[in-house]
């Protein structure tokens, strides 16, 4: 009877073990540049989908973001939230989706990767909005890779 | 009684006619110079300034308020006065600081990204350490300086 019921649990249990294991061993091999590159999938895929606290997952803060030689610091979650809304920026520029349309690690370590891209905007109808360049400091903290800053020439 | 002098007259018109363009004209020659050659001329002047321990002239190359991310933390210095009550331009062993590589990322009118390397010495000219960074470098008010920089030294 025990040993029927160890033999049942090993069933249903071996399998997720070994898919967390290998889902662990994949993620432990990731490379800072890789993380960094899924970290900006993440963030693109959260901005097109106007998922506020899916893009807020994938930074660090506080964040800065540097554009038209200003710098702005949100200090938490909160102040980030408070000061950005898709649908006023879609009606003000026409955006209504982004990709990025080169992407270039220029500088990696263990914990930061500093990576350059080009990000194009589309209207709905699918022609160029604008294109524009921007610099990305992604970085690992508490194992969680983030946006820590980024610095765009993007009005 | 001095005599009337039509040369120093002219030189003289000349000049009080042009002295109310000269800081157009140093604009313009800021402009001219370009924004990759002027950023680097920003960051020539920055490690100047930190080698001689001039604290004025190395924060007269910064622009504020000024982001440094090192180690895993992110400062903000609102101002001059913030910046330097943490300046240390004299640590543990160091002598100097030279530009091992620099390369310009992205640049524009207004703003130019450029990937660095440098190394620290001990007197001596022994190497302490080689570093990346990436600085942010703008035009503000007819002025290049660095508004933020990332570096991967400790």
């Amino acid at each position: 009877m025990i040993n029927r019921r160890r033999r049942s649990l090993a069933v249903w249990l071996g399998p997720a073990l070994v898919v967390t294991a290998i889902g662990g061993a994949a993620r432990a091999e990731e490379t800072p540049e890789q993380a960094a590159l899924r970290t900006l999938d993440a963030f693109m895929a959260a901005f097109n989908a106007r998922d506020v606290e899916a893009w807020i997952a994938t930074l660090h803060f506080p964040h800065v973001r540097i554009a038209s030689g200003q710098v702005a610091v949100y200090e938490d979650a909160a102040s980030f939230r408070s000061d950005f809304e898709f649908a006023r920026f879609a009606e003000q520029t026409g955006w209504s989706r982004s990709e990025w349309s080169d992407r270039r690690v220029i500088q990696a370590g263990p914990d930061k990767v500093h990576v350059a891209v080009v990000f194009t905007r589309f209207r709905a109808d699918g022609s160029v909005l604008a294109r524009y360049e921007s610099l990305y400091v992604v970085t690992q903290m508490g194992g969680h890779w983030g946006v820590q800053a980024r610095s765009s020439y993007a009005p | 009684m001095a005599r009337f002098s039509p040369v120093a007259w002219l030189v003289s018109c000349v000049f009080w006619t042009a002295a109310p363009a000269l800081p157009a004209l140093a604009q313009y020659a800021s402009y001219a110079e370009g924004p990759e050659t002027a950023a680097l001329r920003v960051l020539d002047d920055y490690i100047a300034a930190y080698n001689a321990r001039d604290e004025a002239a190395f924060v007269a190359t910064l622009h504020f308020p000024h982001v440094r991310i090192a180690g895993d933390r992110v400062r903000t210095f609102p101002g001059i006065g913030e910046y330097m009550r943490e300046l240390e331009l004299e640590k543990g062993g160091w002598d100097y600081s030279t530009w091992t590589e620099r390369r310009v990322v992205q640049s524009g009118p207004t703003k130019v990204h450029v990937a660095a390397r440098f190394t620290r010495y001990r007197a001596g000219g022994i190497p302490v350490g080689s570093y990346d960074s990436l600085y942010v470098i703008v035009l503000r008010n007819g002025k290049w300086g660095i508004l933020a920089r990332s570096s991967y030294a400790p």
